[in-house]
């Protein structure tokens, strides 16, 4: 009988605001980061796979899924085509040649015959092979790329 | 005297709040940490200069090691006649290769199979050991300075996993030199524009 004066002391909405903010910041970040280069892929796995040190401001980052769509930063680049017929990979080609033409990225500033940036390709561990294929061969011949770091995740133990 | 006690209670620090907070940061930083260093990636090079090349000389067999890598499991059809090979409707879940003229039995896709992964594996190791064994069988490998490529040669449909398994065994093998074989099938679409 003497405990009951505490009870009418009101709900207190200070915990539940406080979780449901950094709910929402969590979700927030998370989504950007889904929004971001790097695309959530079940990478193959090689114990030969080198982690970089530090994260290199040119690097483009191509995610292809695996049903061989391409993605560059969140956006879709290239879906490919049904049985029988062409691929289009017009806008794959066109961020290529755009990257080659800017001069930050040319091996000799000037002259497009070659570029430094590297070019990671992260891809999912049962896609096509001829989709990676294609993207190599497109950023060779439009983009003038020779460096091309393959995405895979490190094994764990051997 | 108990209602003292209740009515001094407000001024004390709530501590519930910070708690929350600070547990959720945890369980934040908890989690970013995690798929950041699990990643990596595997070095190539692209060809500088260089289309398709012309013939050289040399049979192929000494010239360049060539691992072949097939979907639906025919390496046969896939030498006799690329282009119509490559048209044929194959099944990517199984995967024939072979190191030069030596068959190394069959790959499989491996879908949270972890026993499919583990055979997987065993073959990506014995078909590094295969190309080592031919690259040092090379006549050119006396030349440290001319290294014989290894040509990885897969179907369209190979999943990138075999790829990549592949890539992992012969830089384990130290061998660097990794080439590419065109596809005949992405040549022609584009070519000329």
């Amino acid at each position: 009988m003497a405990v009951e004066p505490e009870e009418p002391e009101g709900f207190n909405m200070t915990p539940m605001i406080d979780v449901t903010f950094q709910l929402i910041i969590f979700f927030m970040l998370v989504t950007d980061m889904a929004q971001r280069e790097m695309e959530e892929l079940r990478l193959p796995r090689a114990a030969r796979a080198v982690k970089e040190r530090f994260a290199d401001e040119s690097l483009l980052v191509v995610n292809v899924r695996a049903d061989g769509s391409v993605y560059i930063q969140g956006r879709p680049y290239f879906a490919p085509p049904a049985p029988g017929r062409r691929p289009d990979a017009r806008r794959l080609q066109e961020v290529f040649a755009a990257r080659r033409q800017m001069k930050i990225y040319q091996e000799v500033p000037g002259e497009p015959t070659h570029v430094r940036y590297p070019l990671l390709i992260r891809a999912d561990r049962s896609a096509p092979w001829q989709w990676v294929q294609m993207i190599m061969m497109i950023a060779a011949k439009e983009g003038g790329v020779t460096r091309v770091q393959m995405g895979a995740m490190q094994e764990e133990g051997r | 005297m108990p209602r003292v006690l209740t009515e001094e209670r407000p001024s004390e620090l709530n501590m519930t709040p910070m708690i929350d907070v600070v547990f959720q940061l945890l369980i934040f930083f908890m989690l970013t940490m995690r798929f950041k260093d699990v990643e990596g990636k595997l070095l190539t090079t692209l060809p500088k200069d260089k289309g398709q090349q012309a013939a050289d000389p040399l049979p192929p067999e000494l010239r360049e090691i060539r691992v072949i890598l097939c979907a639906g499991g025919d390496t046969r059809s896939h030498e006799q006649n690329r282009e119509a090979h490559e048209e044929a409707a194959k099944d990517p879940a199984v995967c024939r290769v072979r190191v030069g003229p030596v068959d190394c039995g069959e790959l499989s896709m491996t879908d949270r199979d972890a026993a499919k992964a583990e055979r997987n594996r065993e073959r990506y190791r014995e078909i590094g050991l295969r190309a080592r064994e031919a690259h040092d069988m090379l006549p050119s490998t006396r030349d440290p300075l001319r290294r014989t490529p290894v040509i990885l040669d897969a179907d369209s449909e190979v999943p990138y996993e075999h790829v990549i398994g592949i890539i992992n065994a012969l830089k384990e093998q130290e061998l660097e030199a990794i080439e590419f074989a065109a596809n005949p099938r992405l040549d022609k679409h584009f070519k000329g524009k």
